[in-house]
């Protein structure tokens, strides 16, 4: 038996190293030294903070009366949290990128920054948390008592007289002193209390270690190992039978929805979160935590049926075990778990729901109401302050209240898992927006409201014991005598458990309003926005949220709300920065989009998006959405439009190129094919001479006795045949080289016509041979073109002598004239032979054509004029082309751009 | 040192089955197959099995919380719609 004073002084002792944790904490976390406290580990037990009192000494309790149910409470959250990846992965992503505060800000910033919804969830959270401090009251006033208690029923665990009102209030103020001291000593912009972080790590440490502690001295100390304990267990102590029905199912459910939604949890899990990586080592250490804790709860439960006399309060097993087994070091150990247990849990729960009261009830009323001047700096930052040790005090209180006028009552136990079931309610909301775009704020609002009040209707009320507010007679019979509407069998339904019941009818209820109402009624934009930001925070970049909204105002005003807000520090580094940021040299940043979003942000980590957005409503004009740019994030048919129209570019492109690729390669076949066409057409045309040579020589050489007239005519046809070869091969070779060549001409300023003059000259006497009759047509004079006389004139040599040669009219002319335009130099020269036939005219600036193939005219040419002409005036940069048109006859035409034209 | 890869698919839609696979063989019927009594080195089998799928999961998680690396960049989870350059409002 330990004294009370011994008990008390190392409660103090053990508060007073808890302060010095949180001062240690904040003092590193101020001066920018988080080291550990940034640590996962500490992340993860400070998660712990679940675990409650109510756990610490009830799960004992639950295991002594059913078993294996007590397991429920842990399976919820560790299935939660083996499944971080779906569900708290998003949650904290989402609640970094929007600077959520806590539970009530995450559901009021998700349906547009509704005011309304973040009040209803303050008051869900405030109305199903104040019994929950009371318990926890309650649980540290009884355990002070049972531990210090030196009379003979103390192994009983029942304190003889009623609680000590005393212990209660004085561990209030205790709390509360505590709380206001390290968790409301500034609004910071991200909510986070590294002191308390810390002191709430070393708390579950504490409460784990004594927990195990017990459990060994019970197992291995007490009964001598596992099966020992097992053998004293009865079959129906286990109720292995019947634990797994709807009841396992409810719960699993409950402690699954709580360790997101309530409001402790969601302050450690997600607000206190410094770092997304955290959450993979919370994943499975969390879990693991859970599973070390609930590891003795049934051997301590059997342990203290069977050693413990009958009577004993199976919810005290913990503290009287080691009693009974006469280790008192033990027993303040066990002691000092459940307090800490009971102490976190108020503390972070104080802290949460200040920060929910202050932000989303007291701050709009009072920006309703005028109650913070509108000029002092740093007014609002002091009246949140303010509003939060009240609030703090306000919890603290309430619960000491509700401690004292029902500590004596059974109405305290069970209230652990009627506020799972109420603040479960915001459930469907929860999860509904973070997966579904077109929930909204009124299909959140309805279902909540009806969730709500079914929620106290149906289990919150009746649990306030017989005589408040519900009359047993309503309880029994139904209200009025209406038996449909009996709180615990609506319409009816009377096989299950109360709970069971309350969960069926408040959730199914809550879901299908909000679901319903959700599709039955469009988003607002603000909601459609806010939406499509957190449904889809994995895939819009945080860039692209910027701007969505268009509004404008003055950087004065922006500076003295921010200065109202956040004081006048934080004000001018959050200006510097962003001006910084924008890339001037002063330090008055420029008002745009980006920049007022920003500083919504920086203002919703302090005050709550909706009071935030509220207050920037203010001082911006002219909101408005921009609708294009939504679309374009918020339209999942839209991205996918925009993806293949991309690969519709992306496939013409390939296209494209395809067809170059394919025409080039064309090209390419067709230039091999005239290459070997223009080599058996060389060696062809190479092969005559040669032939008619070789066999004329050879005629010489055999026969020694042919006559010198016969011998002179052979050699001459030898002579004029090695001509013609050496002819084909020097056209050959120029052809060549004016097709590839490389060396430059050299073109002067000539006067055409003269190089005219020269070759109707020239031809004259070719003329005359033939009988044709040379006409000079219309002539121009006077023209300057660009080019090589010489070259010039071989491609009118070689057209005009072509149409003397190949003239097979009966009265044969061939006419040469020029005239000028206002670009060019032109030549025509034209004959009244047989002309061009159609199909070949396409061809006959090919090598190895004769358009006159089809004229029997005893003077063949090689075939390579025409060509050899082509590749002149190509090079000369003008052109030669056939004329069409009607009649006899062919006209050729070449023209020659003056310099500077085109031609 | 390695650049942080997304995680590849397979273990995402691990991490995703994995509480699904611990709520099935927690809730009935499932588990009821082991509530009808019977011992293991003198504990009841149903708290055997209880804390031993339970301490599956554990490890499981472990395993993927380990294996599962940073979260993969926006651009990485979406088609490339998002790396189209102009984003901002027009005009």
């Amino acid at each position: 038996m330990l004294s009370a004073n011994v008990v008390l002084v190392t409660a103090l002792l053990y508060v007073a190293l808890l302060f010095a944790v949180a001062f240690v904490g904040d003092r590193r976390a101020r001066t920018g030294r988080l080291g550990w406290l940034q640590s996962p580990v500490v992340y993860t037990l400070s998660i712990s903070v679940y675990c409650t009192s109510w756990t610490f000494y009830g799960a004992v309790g639950s295991a002594a009366r059913s078993g294996l149910e007590f397991a429920t409470i842990y399976i919820g959250p560790t299935l939660v949290f083996v499944g971080w990846w779906l569900l708290l992965r998003k949650i904290v992503r989402i609640a970094h990128t929007q600077g959520i505060t806590s539970i009530a800000d995450m559901i009021s910033s998700r349906y547009g920054k509704s005011a309304t919804l973040a009040a209803l969830v303050t008051l869900i959270a405030v109305v199903s948390t104040t019994p929950y401090i009371a318990l926890q009251l309650k649980a540290v006033a009884t355990s002070v008592q049972v531990i210090s208690n030196s009379g003979p029923d103390t192994l009983l665990g029942t304190p003889e007289a009623a609680p000590d009102f005393r212990v209660g209030f004085w561990i209030a103020v205790g709390m509360a002193v505590f709380t206001i001291l390290f968790g409301t000593r500034n609004i910071d912009a991200k909510e986070r209390h590294h002191g308390v972080v810390a002191a709430i790590a070393l708390e579950a440490i504490v409460k784990l270690v004594a927990l195990l502690v017990v459990g060994v001295m019970v197992v291995f100390g007490v009964a001598g190992g596992p099966e020992r304990i097992f053998a004293l267990a009865s079959p129906e102590m286990l109720h292995a039978q019947d634990a797994f029905g709807p009841r396992w199912v409810a719960v699993i459910f409950l402690s699954a929805a709580a360790v997101i939604c309530l409001p402790r949890q969601f302050q450690v899990t997600v607000v206190e979160n410094v770092d997304e990586g955290h959450l993979r080592t919370a994943a499975w250490l969390f879990p693991l935590y859970l599973f070390l804790l609930s590891l003795f709860v049934l051997p301590i439960a059997i342990a203290g049926v069977n050693y413990l006399p009958a009577g004993t309060d199976p919810d005290m097993f913990v503290l009287t075990l080691p009693i009974w087994a006469s280790r008192n070091d033990i027993a303040l150990l066990s002691f000092l778990g459940g307090f800490s247990a009971a102490t976190s849990m108020v503390i972070v729960a104080c802290i949460a729901l200040s920060t929910m009261i202050s932000n989303h009830i007291v701050m709009p009323v009072a920006l309703r109401l005028r109650w913070v001047s509108h000029s002092a700096s740093g007014e609002i930052r002091r009246f949140l302050l303010v509003s939060r040790r009240i609030s703090i005090c306000v919890m603290l209180f309430l619960g000491f209240l509700y401690f004292r006028f029902s500590g004596d009552s059974d109405a305290l136990a069970s209230i652990g898992l009627i506020a799972f079931v109420g603040v479960a309610q915001v459930l469907p909301s929860l999860i509904g927006g973070l997966f579904w775009r077109h929930a909204n704020a009124d299909g959140a609002l309805s279902g909540l409201v009806v969730g709500t009040l079914l929620w106290a209707y149906t289990l919150f009320l009746p649990s306030f014991g017989s005589d408040l507010i519900l009359s047993p007679q309503a309880l029994a019979d139904g209200p009025f005598g209406f038996a449909l509407l009996r709180p615990q069998a609506l319409f009816g339904l009377d096989s299950f458990d109360p709970l069971v019941h309350a969960m069926f009818w408040s959730l199914s209820i809550n879901t299908l309003l909000f679901v319903l109402v959700s599709l039955w009624r469009e988003p607002r934009p603000l909601e459609r926005l806010q939406g499509t930001l957190f449904v889809d925070v994995f895939r819009t970049p945080a860039a692209t949220a910027v701007g969505l909204l268009r509004r404008s105002a003055t950087t004065d005003d922006l500076r003295l709300l921010a200065q109202r807000i956040l004081g006048d520090d934080a004000a001018r580094r959050l200006f510097e920065q962003a001006a910084q940021q924008q890339g001037h040299d002063r330090d008055i940043p420029v008002a745009d989009d980006a920049f007022i979003t920003q500083l919504e942000r920086t203002l919703a980590g302090s005050i709550g998006g909706a009071s935030a957005h509220a207050m920037i409503s203010q001082v911006v004009t002219g909101e408005t959405i921009s609708l294009d740019a939504l679309v374009r994030i918020a339209d999942e048919t839209q991205r996918i439009r925009e993806y293949s129209h991309q690969l519709e570019q992306q496939s013409r492109e390939l296209e494209a190129t395809a067809r170059q690729l394919g025409d080039a390669n064309e090209r390419l076949r067709r230039l091999d094919v005239e290459k070997d066409h223009f080599l058996s057409q060389v060696s062809h045309e190479v092969r005559t001479p040669m032939t008619s040579i070789r066999s004329f020589s050879e005629i010489l050489l055999d026969d020694r006795h042919l006559d010198p007239a016969q011998r002179e005519r052979f050699l001459r046809i030898i002579h004029e045949e090695s001509v013609r070869l050496t002819r084909l091969l020097d056209s050959t070779l120029d052809l060549n080289l004016l097709e590839h060549g490389e060396t430059p001409w050299q073109r002067a300023a000539i006067d055409p016509e003269l190089a005219l003059d020269n070759s109707i000259g020239v031809c004259q006497g070719l003329a005359a041979g033939a009988h044709v009759r040379l006409i000079e047509g219309e002539r121009a004079r006077g023209a300057v073109v660009e080019a090589e006389a010489d070259r010039l004139s071989q491609v009118f040599i070689n057209l005009i002598s072509n149409a003397i040669k190949y003239n097979t009219s009966e009265m044969p002319w061939v006419r040469v004239s020029s005239r000028l335009d206002r670009q060019a130099y032109e030549v025509l020269i034209e004959d009244n032979g047989p002309g061009i036939r159609a199909d070949e005219r396409e061809l006959i600036f090919s090598k190895f054509r004769r358009g006159w193939a089809h004229t029997q005219t005893s003077t063949p040419g090689i075939g390579l004029g025409l060509a050899i002409s082509w590749q002149i005036m190509r090079r000369l940069g003008g052109s030669l082309t056939l004329v069409d048109r009607i009649g006899p006859g062919a006209c050729f035409k070449v023209r020659l751009p003056y310099p500077g034209a085109a031609a | 040192m390695k650049a942080p890869r997304p995680a590849p698919a397979r273990l995402r839609d691990a991490a995703v089955l994995l509480p699904a696979i611990g709520t099935f063989l927690f809730l009935p019927p499932a588990i009821t197959l082991f509530s009808g009594g019977g011992t293991l080195a003198g504990v009841p089998l149903i708290v055997i099995y209880l804390f031993g799928v339970w301490l599956a999961l554990i490890a499981g998680a472990a395993f993927l919380a380990r294996r599962l690396a940073e979260p993969a960049p926006p651009v990485a989870e979406t088609p490339p719609a998002d790396e189209t350059p102009a984003r901002g409002p027009p005009g």
